[in-house]
């Protein structure tokens, strides 16, 4: 991964982030989120649902996406970020997630060099879970 | 309060929402985000921690309607917010429609701090008429 700063090449690859979804993580999300939704934390409830058991916030799924955002590009990503994010499904609790993405586009223009990724998060079958699209301007 | 009946123009209670550091720290350690633009001297708060911490009455309320789901989510970060900030959040209903026995609700987060504008969000909530399955948040 290169350091944040450098310009990125289209075609250069962020992540990828593995991480397992603990009820540990969830429960610490919950807490500093302040969204104790039963669906994330109770398993005897979410057993009852459609998804059979708890699935992770997904803000804490997008979170991870902003983690290898910030890795990549450092400060501009909290500066003057955007990200558009579509939830395709639902990340179980006890399974892993994969993060990763792709530099799409680079456009050098009168403010800086606009940058524009495709950013995945997946299951480990390679289901999408997570589909975003994210900008960011560096500055020269 | 139904939330699958609020109408398009709906604004929730403004929220005055204090950005400390032991609030930042808990999530930027829930999230395990390493980045150092959150540590130390000059740090600002994960955009994503104020969006998160925007919508507490939102999801306090979602757990009163189970089957709801958070379908997208945009996020644009116009100015960065550094921690020990206080930060005012309004959400507004934008459109609502009905589809297939759920209310579609867009809402637009709006977040200024003493400097502007700090951040805007929109979300597409899927939210059900009438009894349904649970929340997925």
């Amino acid at each position: 991964m290169d350091e944040p700063g450098t310009i990125p090449e289209v075609g250069e690859t962020l992540g990828p982030l593995d991480i397992l979804v603990t009820p540990e993580r969830v429960r610490a999300y919950a807490d500093a989120a302040h969204d104790h939704n039963p669906i994330h934390l109770d398993a005897a409830f979410a057993a009852t649902t459609h998804f059979g058991g708890p699935i992770a916030h997904g803000m804490l799924l997008l979170a991870y996406l902003a983690r290898v955002l910030g890795e990549r590009f450092g400060r501009a990503w909290v500066e003057n970020g955007a990200l558009e994010a579509r939830f395709r499904g639902p990340a179980m609790v006890g399974t892993s997630v994969r993060v990763h993405g792709t530099v799409r586009t680079v456009i050098e223009a009168l403010d800086g060099i606009q940058v524009e990724c495709a950013m995945q998060c997946a299951d480990p079958s390679g289901q999408t879970l997570v589909q975003a699209t994210a900008r960011v301007r560096l500055h020269r | 309060m139904d939330l699958s009946q609020v109408q398009a123009g709906f604004a929730f209670p403004s929220q005055t929402i204090s950005l400390d550091a032991a609030e930042v720290d808990a999530y930027i350690r829930a999230v395990e985000d390493p980045s150092p633009a959150y540590r130390g001297g000059g740090a600002v708060v994960p955009p994503l921690a104020i969006l998160a911490l925007a919508m507490r009455g939102l999801t306090d309320l979602l757990t009163r309607h189970p089957g709801s789901t958070h379908a997208s989510q945009r996020l644009t970060v116009l100015r960065p917010v550094p921690v020990g900030s206080t930060v005012t959040a309004e959400l507004i209903v934008r459109t609502r429609s009905e589809r297939r026995g759920f209310a579609a609700l867009i809402l637009e987060a709006r977040v200024h701090n003493a400097a502007g504008p700090a951040l805007e969000g929109e979300m597409l909530l899927m939210v059900p008429l009438g009894d349904g399955s649970p929340a997925n948040g």
